[in-house]
């Protein structure tokens, strides 16, 4: 069976959704991040760090309705193959989770600061950097690790089943493999905002845009090749055939 | 039933990447890892590409490998029975989840260790370092559980679907069985967890070689139509 076309217009606003959402949470929380005053200016503009909070919460929610969404669509291929992009998308989601939590905790500890009479700055300062700290995990760890995995299952699958045209697939596949690099420097100290990071970064977070505005406009292709049962096994499905007669 | 060679070879080196790779990370984390927090930062420090390299391997390799492992085990016994091997996956899930959740902790303790040592002031460090031990500890505590729940569930699948010889498969629901329970042990007091654990390790680098060689056996599956057609007839 085909994937339908509402099912790729899903898909593609669910990408929109998760890209945008971290996005804007970066733009509105990275500057309090970086902030030397972050310790008062959380506590400051709580409002803002309620919206970023709820932002990444949005963009795990929407990671994870990816790979749910997408696991009918990829069984057919290799369920095994389905089902561990699935997981992977929830694994993903549960730490973007784990870093909306350390923001939260960022906001607590920062209100105590600025409601203490007389505050340990010291003290304060060392559990905020490590709140920091965690907060820059979990982005390297879903953000470009997990993410860049999932992208490589992904744009493998629909390499071998063709849902997709291949420049988007071959592309997402390099992509994503950089994607992988930058996470694995990011774990030897790299910063994930530095210009090797994004530069290496940049080609799958492209390709995800284009691939979203792919399904949205054109679905998914209606002739994909036969479920991967073997080397070489490329005949069409059955149920192109009986579309292009309808 | 018809032996299914291409999921064996999966199965059983994801078997064998999840085994290799908690080994590994746990060698090169062990050394450093000592009772005091004292000490545990100033190895971290000294040895902080080391962490880094066992963390890095928790991560990508068993982490990754857990869900990999889940989903093929899934694919493999989910005929036998949909929702138990559904609810199976997911605790081979939140495994995973927690996994990669304590590699946070980890992360942190590298950051701290290098603070530590160029630090005038070192006793809030200390907390911090403590708590941060204690929670990769927890962590760990905690994975180990679900490990246990999602495995027995699916190595009984595997003995309810003849899927591997049952002489394998009830050495694997031992297996866990025992390390599920010295797990909850562990929660509450301070053994000497690897005695447990090892007929579990033993059992994955058994079952991981098995299935690579002779393959898993899986029910056919239905041809298609075939719901339509009982409901007509």
């Amino acid at each position: 069976m085909v994937p339908s076309k509402a099912t790729a217009q899903i898909v593609g606003v669910l990408f929109i959704i998760a890209t945008a959402a971290a996005s804007l949470s970066q733009a509105l929380l990275g500057s309090l991040f970086d902030d030397a005053n972050y310790l008062s200016e959380f506590a400051a503009d709580e409002d803002l760090v309620s919206i970023g909070v709820l932002l990444d919460l949005i963009t795990a929610a929407a990671v994870v309705a990816i790979g749910v969404t997408l696991f009918p669509v990829l069984k057919p291929q290799h369920e095994g193959v389905a089902a561990g992009y699935a997981g992977f998308r929830i694994v993903e989601g549960t730490v973007i989770v784990a870093g909306a939590i350390s923001s939260l905790l960022l906001l607590s500890l920062s209100q105590d600061f600025v409601a203490a009479t007389a505050p340990d700055a010291v003290s304060f300062d060392t559990s905020g950097q490590m709140l920091l700290a965690a907060r820059d995990w979990t982005d390297v760890i879903a953000t470009q690790l997990f993410f860049g995995i999932t992208a490589v299952i992904l744009n493998y699958s629909f390499y071998q089943s063709r849902l997709v045209p291949r420049f988007i697939s071959v592309w997402g596949l390099i992509g994503a493999l950089l994607g992988v690099a930058s996470g694995v420097l990011g774990v030897f100290g790299l910063d994930p905002f530095s210009t090797l990071s994004v530069a290496l970064f940049l080609p799958i977070a492209v390709n995800e845009m284009v691939l979203a505005f792919w399904l949205i406009i054109k679905g998914f292709t209606t002739t994909p090749t036969a479920p991967d049962r073997g080397p070489g096994n490329t005949r069409p499905l059955a149920g192109a055939t009986s579309i292009e007669r309808q | 039933m018809k032996i299914d060679r291409r999921l064996g070879r999966y199965l059983g080196a994801a078997f064998l990447i999840v085994w290799a790779g908690s080994i590994l990370s746990g060698s090169l984390s062990a050394s450093i890892f000592a009772d005091s927090p004292a000490e545990t930062l100033d190895n971290t420090a000294e040895n902080s590409a080391q962490m880094r390299w066992s963390t890095m391997i928790e991560l990508c390799i068993t982490s990754v490998g857990i869900v990999a492992l889940g989903a093929l085990l899934y694919i493999a016994v989910r005929r036998q029975n949909p929702l138990l091997a559904l609810v199976a996956l997911g605790w081979f899930l939140a495994e995973a989840v927690t996994l990669a959740v304590s590699t946070i902790g980890a992360f942190l303790l590298i950051g701290l260790s290098e603070t530590y040592a160029t630090a005038n002031t070192s006793s809030d460090l200390l907390t911090l370092g403590e708590m941060l031990q204690d929670f990769d500890r927890q962590m760990w505590e905690i994975h180990l559980l679900f490990y246990g729940v999602g495995a027995l569930a699916f190595y009984y699948l595997l003995y309810q679907a003849r899927s591997v010889q049952r002489w394998l498969s009830l050495f694997g629901v031992a297996a866990v069985a025992v390390g599920l329970f010295s797990s909850v042990l562990f929660l509450a007091a301070d053994i000497d967890w690897f005695f447990f654990g090892f007929p579990t390790g033993l059992f994955e680098l058994v079952i991981g070689v098995w299935v690579i060689v002779k393959g898993i056996s899986r029910a056919e599956p239905e041809p298609a139509g075939a719901a339509e057609l009982a409901l007509v007839t």
